[in-house]
């Protein structure tokens, strides 16, 4: 060695021992160690808030219980209207496991027409149903026999425990398909561990050996095979979801995962890792967790996915939109197969099966399907009902129990309908850019409960809900308050008031002329009120709806529950009146039941997650009409059916069956509605197109068709309603619509209000002509004032 | 006092930052790892409950002799004040048996007299789903409204039981008694 190089070597050393002997000083020496204490606590403080952080994170999503939304509960009784295939149905909606000898509470029976179900205990707002044995016997379309499976003795009334049929998530998350670890394929779990992150279930949330092995990997296989980042830390990075690649970011990442498995076990992280990474957007929604994403690309739930599928939802996670496999199929497919050799390679496949795979397509439906939820439009009116009464978070994290209206098998049958005769409507009708919609809701007439709601004509959706969102002008649907109006003055109109349908215009206020047409474009002279409305005239309909004002209809109206403000323009009359097709349904509920008006309503009650009532949603009733005008009414909307624009029900439905309704079709046939019910059931139907475009269908050709199949299908009942003691009955002449007696052939009996029953008396009857001459015309005289078109100018001052 | 050279002691008192903090992060984060080998790590159990899937239950033999929750009131357990339920629905299909619903309005009325009165609405209100057209349920929620105030309601009801009553004159009665309370407590 030079002598150069030993001085430095020894200047080096002494200067290195000087430092030393300096640091340890200890003067200098506190300085440093408070200095590491003061970064050790404020690390530690740091640490401790990065814990709280992840635990309120992890917690708060996996402890936050949504809200549970039950349909109604089926009850049943001795000689229920029910059969033993509908009752059979219900039990799998409620997932009652199906055995030979049922021991459990949630299992049964089936011996043909028999049953034997084992129910499951459920506490509802009245108190807890317990679980009971029970013996159900089917016969003719009926539960004949309801009794305790092991003493025999006879039950008046048994109600099942509720199906869920949804949850409530928070807004920015949508639905979520929650799936549990057990019921994940165990392909998944494989897969996942192999290709995200080797050494899962050995490391402590960060794995160096991965990340230099992924390294190896990735430089071998010459592309990224392999992320470096292990599965906690990916779920660590999904929770905060800044996409930062920051130092600092990467720094907490790694210390968040390490509390994570700290805290948690490898099954718990896998479990939230699957429900909650981030696989690809919807529009405005994220689809997070894998159960949504089977639904979202294949429109097929988890457990039912195939080996290639699932190995491209493994795929995906590295960059869900890079490798989008609708956008980008070519690098979805490539990176797909990737994975599909790294299982070979892993021998969790074999040689064959991955083959096989390789060889099969993607499998991605088409089009974006944006929903999971089963029942979308339903779920969307229970929230805005519960929007009022309960904040967003206690609905999202409370675990709530909500009970509902819907009736399942109602719904299903509302959905059937309406999908099948839509999509053979929308044949005829649909363009390229603009297709036929559809919405239509079902009410029971007694309680206003909605039993069933659909908001698209593929039910699924969850999206516009037309329900109650498409607001649109619902036409001749107006008529029955113009004439209920009208018939609130017995002593000017009455079911037989002759009316003129003849041309009409009128100079509006602000100068225009108004000259309404009826819709075959002719004039049908004077009619009866009656055929007026079974037919819809609108130049009759016009006519009465001056002579009594239109603000006057609007009360109408507005008794009948219509809340949105209406401007009284006489168009109003011909139903230039925008309404949701569940406005459409309070407004004839009124009419349904018999003049009172009931809110409808889609809750029942509310319970907390443990079984305590919190709020009760009870039927009230509010008397808004008299019940003979109603009647009145009622007997017209029947008629519109058996004679009217309605009557094409008839050729599908029992001749014995009561039903009620009117038909709407507003200007250029842009909507096409109805609104009809029977004793038991309403049912709005519309059909439209959301551009507004034409649709080519009246309401008798589209949306009553629609309303028919419904209600084939859903077993309305007749109600035979006795007439109201204000009602005195009176038999009429078919022909000229004039009083009758027993000398004429073609009458039908129609109600009056008592004491004005018209007493002008038909040519048929023997009164007529033993009342020429003075006597008639005096009667002329009175009768005059019954018909309408003439203004109370006219009255006063002679014809 | 010999004058040190300050800027090599600088040089010591600010040795480079970066590699400064690196070993410090090093040291802490080893000393966390430590702790945590050898504190107890607090575990949460994994148990939720969504619903999805029924509890399983083991069907003990006090479930075969529970009883059920209505028994058939043969008639002979209703007292004199208690007016027969009344036959008022006339439509084309068969009712719900009396059986069923007389079942329920007493329930009703037991609730009423534990002074429950919601409760007991509930349970009109059930009644009614299953037998809607039955005027004798509506009068006794009427009933039940007036007793709690709410006359508006007591009236309409009342009235909805008039508008499906048959040939019960006593019903009738009880109706109109009814609209009459709620219209003069209403000072109307």
């Amino acid at each position: 060695m030079s002598k150069r190089m030993r001085r430095t070597r020894r200047r080096t050393k002494r200067r290195l021992a000087e430092k030393i002997a300096w640091l340890l000083r200890w003067q200098n020496l506190r300085w440093i160690l408070s200095g590491m204490l003061l970064f050790g606590s404020s690390f530690s403080a740091y640490v401790f808030y990065l814990d709280y952080q992840v635990r309120h994170q992890f917690e708060g999503k996996r402890w936050a219980i949504p809200a549970r939304v039950y349909a109604r509960p089926l009850e049943v009784y001795p000689d229920m209207a029910l059969n033993a295939e509908q009752f059979e149905n219900e039990l799998s909606v409620l997932a009652y496991h199906h055995t030979d000898s049922p021991k459990q509470p949630g299992s049964y029976s089936r011996n043909g027409d028999h049953f034997v179900v084992i129910t499951r205990d459920f506490t509802f707002w009245d108190g807890s149903e317990p679980s009971l044995p029970i013996r159900l016997d089917f016969e003719n379309e009926r539960l004949v026999g309801l009794q305790h499976a092991y003493q025999g003795t006879e039950l008046p009334l048994v109600r099942l425990d509720p199906g869920i049929i949804g949850r409530i998530y928070p807004s920015h998350t949508e639905d979520r398909v929650l799936v549990k670890l057990e019921d994940v394929p165990p392909l998944l779990v494989k897969a996942l561990v192999v290709v995200e992150d080797r050494d899962f279930y050995e490391h402590n949330g960060i794995a160096l050996r991965s990340i230099a092995r992924a390294m190896w990997a990735n430089i071998r296989a010459g592309g990224m095979v392999q992320g470096g980042s292990t599965l906690t830390q990916q779920l660590v990075k999904n929770f905060f979801l800044s996409n930062e690649r920051t130092l600092w970011r990467k720094f907490n990442e790694a210390i968040m995962s390490l509390l994570l498995e700290w805290h948690y076990e490898k099954n718990e992280i896998l479990e939230a890792y699957i429900n909650e990474i981030y696989l690809g957007q919807d529009g405005k929604r994220s689809i997070h967790g894998f159960g949504l994403a089977s639904q979202f690309y294949f429109e097929k739930p988890l457990k039912k996915l195939s080996t290639e599928q699932i190995a491209l939802l493994v795929a995906m996670v590295k960059g869900p939109s890079f490798y989008d496999p609708r956008r980008y199929e070519q690098r979805a497919r490539e990176r797909r197969d990737l994975v599909l050799e790294l299982l070979e390679q892993q021998m969790i496949l074999t040689e064959l099966d991955m083959v096989n795979a390789k060889d099969r397509p993607l499998g991605v439906t088409t089009r974006a399907k944006s929903t999971i939820s089963t029942y979308p439009a339903f779920i969307d009116l229970v929230r805005r009902q519960l929007r009022t009464d309960y904040k967003e978070e206690d609905l999202t994290s409370e675990g709530l129990q909500i009970f509902t209206t819907l009736d399942p098998v109602i719904q299903f049958e509302t959905e059937k309908s309406l999908t099948r005769r839509v999509e053979q409507l929308g044949q005829r009708v649909d363009s390229k850019d603009s297709e036929l919609q559809a919405s239509a809701v079902v009410v029971s007439v007694e309680s206003g409960e909605v039993l069933s709601i659909v908001g698209d004509r593929n039910p699924r959706f969850a999206g516009f809900n037309r329900a109650i969102d498409a607001v649109r002008p619902i036409g001749s649907l107006i008529k029955p308050a113009v004439y209920l109006t009208a018939l609130q003055q017995p002593e000017h109109y009455s079911l037989i008031s002759r009316i003129d349908d003849g041309p009409l215009s009128l100079k509006l206020d602000n100068g225009d002329m108004w000259a309404p047409e009826n819709y075959d474009h002719e004039f049908h002279g004077e009619v009866p009120l009656i055929t007026a409305l079974s037919n819809s005239y609108n130049l009759a309909a016009a006519r009465v709806g001056m002579d009594i004002g239109v603000p006057q209809v609007i009360d109408t109206l507005q008794r009948m529950g219509v809340t949105r403000e209406m401007k009284p323009y006489p168009s109003l009359l011909l139903g230039a009146v925008p309404l949701s097709p569940l406005e459409v349904a309070q407004m004839y509920h009124t009419i349904a039941s018999g003049g009172f008006r009931t809110p409808l309503r889609a809750i029942r009650e509310v319970l907390t997650a443990k079984g305590e009532p919190l709020t009760r949603y009870p039927l009230s009733v509010e008397k808004e009409f008299d019940a003979a005008q109603i009647y009145l009414l009622n007997t017209a909307l029947m008629n519109v059916m058996r004679e009217g624009t309605g009557r094409y029900a008839y050729s599908s439905l029992p001749a014995s069956l009561v039903v009620s309704g009117k038909t709407g079709t507003s200007d250029d046939l842009r909507d096409s509605w109805f609104a009809g019910y029977t004793g038991d059931k309403l049912g709005v139907v519309w059909l439209g197109k959301d551009d507004n475009q034409p649709t080519q269908l009246t309401g008798s050709t589209g949306a009553l068709r629609v309303w028919t199949d419904i209600f084939r299908n859903i077993r309305p009942q007749s109600a035979v309603i006795t007439p109201p003691d204000t009602i005195e009955m009176a038999k009429v002449d078919k022909d000229t619509y004039l009083l009758a007696d027993s000398h004429c052939s073609d009458t039908i009996e129609l109600p009056f209000i008592k004491g004005h029953v018209p007493a002008l008396p038909a040519p048929c009857s023997e009164a007529y002509s033993s009342q020429e001459g003075e006597q008639a015309s005096d009667q002329q005289d009175d009768q005059q004032d019954q018909k309408s078109g003439r203004g109370f100018f006219d009255r006063l001052f002679g014809r | 006092m010999m004058s040190h050279d300050f800027s090599t002691q600088n040089d010591i008192i600010n040795p480079s930052q970066p590699r400064f903090i690196y070993q410090l992060t090093v040291y802490c984060v080893l000393l966390m790892l430590v702790t945590s080998a050898c504190t107890t790590t607090p575990k949460s159990t994994g148990m939720r409950d969504d619903g999805l899937t029924a509890p399983v239950e083991e069907v003990s033999p006090e479930i075969v002799e529970q009883k059920p929750k209505y028994t058939f009131e043969n008639g002979s357990q209703r007292g004199d004040d208690l007016p027969p339920v009344t036959d008022s629905g006339n439509y084309e299909q068969k009712r719900a048996p009396t059986g069923t619903v007389i079942a329920l309005l007493n329930q009703a009325r037991d609730q009423q007299r534990n002074g429950k009165p919601e409760r007991a609405a509930a349970v009109l209100e059930r009644a009614l789903r299953i037998d809607p057209r039955n005027a004798q349920l509506w009068s006794e929620l009427a009933q039940i409204r007036l007793q709690q105030g709410k006359l508006d309601q007591a009236e309409s009801l009342a009235a909805k039981s008039n508008a499906l009553v048959k040939d019960d004159d006593e019903l009738k009665q009880r109706n109109a008694n009814i609209i009459k309370q709620a219209r003069y407590l209403r000072g109307g």
